[in-house]
């Protein structure tokens, strides 16, 4: 069943003397379950891709549906609630939020959500701590991590509310190899045990390899 | 909520400058607006012995045109009764000096002191809420008799007589020799129509010869649920009769809204020959509220601006993770209102403290020695106003920011470094 729909997208950035066609023309289809990575030289546009599926930015054409729903008609507020319960970011510069501690970074998502406890949500958070192993981090700020820490908790904020798609822009880009390997395990590991479909942006063609599909692009197409 | 204060801790250790500049702002702003509040509300807000404010009308002031001893100004005492007694739906009535008399008086301890007389029928005692210390207060009968006989205040006894036993005692007044008969603990010089530190009966006899001028205020308590205007249009009826009486004379009054309530005698009736318009008064300390709120908004809008710069990678996250634009407004305003809210905490103990040490600079004698008392100040209706204007000092210094937070690019945000 094909959990994401792209359909003819174009994104074009328009700034007062230039025109950027960041995006042309892509049909992309990712089924429940895929693991998909995708690669391509820098500026192609892996990352607009990666923001129209997130729902963070709108397509200058063509259609997104993800779960079935036609994501082009829905309203900012819609969009939000959307993205909250079925969307999981992960970043290349882990952007956690440096004033909130561990706990409470990975709680964000659920505070966005209607209907939650609070002790629900502190059971999740840390049903989600002890899955990644960071139990012991819990009241530490980001700045007193590492790196690869870091990114575990970030994959903890993705993963606390049960999303059905994890989408990963470079999650080890700024990390060692070793750190690296580390994170992917845990994506596959979640991709396999949870059956998240997950769309990785990755320059790493190991990692690549590893994935269920690379879909390759350039200047804004896909190549294959 | 506890996430907040730990955000407001975050920004105060990372950004000291403007997180301190900012409460202090607020707190400053809260303190000039609350000591404004707080002097106003000593003037019309009840307080011992002017335990009833809310109830209380001042017949002080009469106006009267025509041929020959015409003007406006105070009532003999035979006037202000004319015009004042038995009417329906009072309480309770006194005849008293509307302004006092600074006078020299000299007990046993031999120094002289000035004192504030003020002359009063036996009624004051009943209407206002005086705490007698010792002794009595005179009756009809003394006031009729016109005798020399006065009710002090203690300190003026201590000034008077030292630590001796006081009742009894005589001392002078103006060089003439007076029994002092009751001793009441000190006033208040806010409770400027009750206020006195001699208390003397001679209220007939010294304001009526036999024009219609004199100084004696009517201070009269209205009856719970009487409505004032009720009480005004007898007075207004008095004076009707009273024209019948001038009219052989050719001069008849004009009348200007007599009696007067709390509101309209502490904001400066004005004059004689006008009715007061306490609106005026109101219309100015808007103004004045309007003023201390804006100008320090603008400040701690621009302030929030660079904090929530500093956060515009975080607002990203937040919508990224689906917080909706609603909710960003929502969370900053409330963030922000707690800053506002314990720098308006500050700014209110400040004002307070100010008001207790140097309140007495505000009052109608401009003296630091008579500053108003705690249970003055803090009132339910001081929070609730300190509370209102943190309030509004919030919404509009963090309004324009938080809309212009909510409206960031969600992309752009999380890009921004
Ligand atoms: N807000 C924007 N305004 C104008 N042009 C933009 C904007 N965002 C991206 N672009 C342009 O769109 C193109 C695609 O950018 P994108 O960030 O998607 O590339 P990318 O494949 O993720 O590159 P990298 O591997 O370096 O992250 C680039 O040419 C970029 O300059
Ligand atoms: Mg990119």
């Amino acid at each position: 069943m094909a959990l994401i729909e792209l359909n003819g997208i174009e994104k074009v950035y328009r700034t007062k003397e230039i025109e950027t066609t960041a995006l042309e023309n892509i049909n992309l289809t990712v089924d429940k379950g895929e693991f998909v990575s995708v690669m391509g030289p820098s500026g192609c546009g892996k990352s607009t891709l990666l923001n129209i599926i997130g729902l963070l930015d709108k397509p200058t054409q063509g259609t997104v549906r993800l779960l079935d729903t036609n994501c082009n008609t829905l309203g900012d507020t819609a969009l939000s609630h959307f993205r909250n319960a079925n969307i999981g970011f992960v970043f290349q510069s882990f952007h956690l939020i440096p004033s909130l501690n561990v706990a409470a970074n990975i709680e964000l998502p659920l505070t966005y959500r209607s209907g939650i406890s609070a002790a629900e949500r502190r059971r999740r958070v840390d049903e989600v701590l002890e899955r990644l192993d960071m139990t012991h981090r819990k009241k530490h700020l980001p700045s007193q991590l590492s790196g690869g820490q870091c990114q575990r908790v970030a994959i903890a904020r993705a993963i606390v509310g049960q999303p059905s798609i994890v989408l990963a822009d470079e999650p080890t880009g700024n990390l060692d190899s070793t750190m690296g390997a580390e994170v992917m395990d845990l994506l596959h590991d979640l991709n396999r045990q949870d059956g998240i479909t997950i769309v990785m942006v990755t320059h790493n063609e190991a990692q690549a390899q590893q994935t269920d599909r690379i879909v390759r692009f350039f200047d804004g197409r896909i190549i294959s | 909520m506890k996430n907040k204060i730990l955000q407001i801790i975050y920004d105060l250790r990372t950004q000291p400058v403007i997180g301190w500049v900012t409460i202090i702002g607020t707190a400053l702003s809260i303190f000039l607006i609350m000591v404004v509040v707080m002097m106003q509300q000593v003037t019309v807000l009840s307080f011992a012995p002017e335990t009833h404010r809310d109830r209380m009308l001042y017949g002080i002031y009469i106006h009267v045109e025509g041929e020959g001893n015409t003007g406006s100004a105070g009532m003999c005492y035979s006037l202000a009764k004319k015009l004042y007694d038995n009417l329906d739906g009072v309480e309770e009535i006194s005849y008293n000096s509307s302004w006092l008399d600074a006078v020299d008086a000299k007990g046993t301890t031999g120094k002289s002191y000035t004192v504030q007389v003020r002359n009063t029928d036996e009624g004051f005692w009943r209407l206002f809420d005086f705490k007698l210390l010792d002794g009595r207060y005179y009756d009809a009968e003394e006031v009729a008799a016109d005798r020399n006989i006065a009710v002090i205040s203690e300190k003026t006894a201590r000034n008077l007589f030292g630590d001796n036993e006081v009742i009894g005692q005589h001392f002078l007044l103006d060089h003439n020799d007076y029994e002092v008969i009751g001793v009441v603990a000190d006033v208040s010089m806010f409770a400027t129509m009750a206020f006195g530190e001699v208390f003397t009966p001679k209220i007939i006899k010294t304001w009526d010869d036999g024009s219609l001028w004199g100084n004696v205020t009517a201070s009269m308590l209205i009856k719970p649920g009487v409505d004032f205007e009720y009480i005004r249009n007898q007075v207004k009826g008095r004076y009707a009769s009273l024209d019948g009486e001038l009219a052989a004379e050719n001069r008849k009054t004009v009348y200007h809204e007599s009696p007067f309530d709390q509101e309209t005698v502490a904001s400066g009736v004005g004059g004689s020959n006008i009715t007061p318009d306490p609106s005026s008064g109101r219309r100015t300390r808007y103004i004045i509220y309007a003023i201390l709120l804006i100008v320090p908004a603008i400040n701690l809008s621009s302030m929030l601006h660079s904090r929530l710069r500093r956060r515009v990678n975080e607002i990203g996250i937040r919508r990224a993770f689906g917080c909706t634009r609603k909710r960003i407004i929502k969370e900053i305003l409330s963030e922000s209102f707690i800053i506002t809210a314990i720098g308006g905490f500050i700014g209110l103990v400040a004002a307070i403290l100010f008001a207790l040490f140097y309140g007495g600079l505000y009052s109608d004698f401009g003296t630091s020695s008579v500053n108003p008392s705690l249970s003055m100040l803090i009132r339910t209706q001081t929070f609730l106003f300190a509370l209102g204007a943190c309030f509004i000092l919030n919404i509009i210094s963090a309004a324009v920011p938080a809309w212009h937070a909510s409206r960031l690019n969600p992309v752009e945000a999380i890009n921004t470094k």
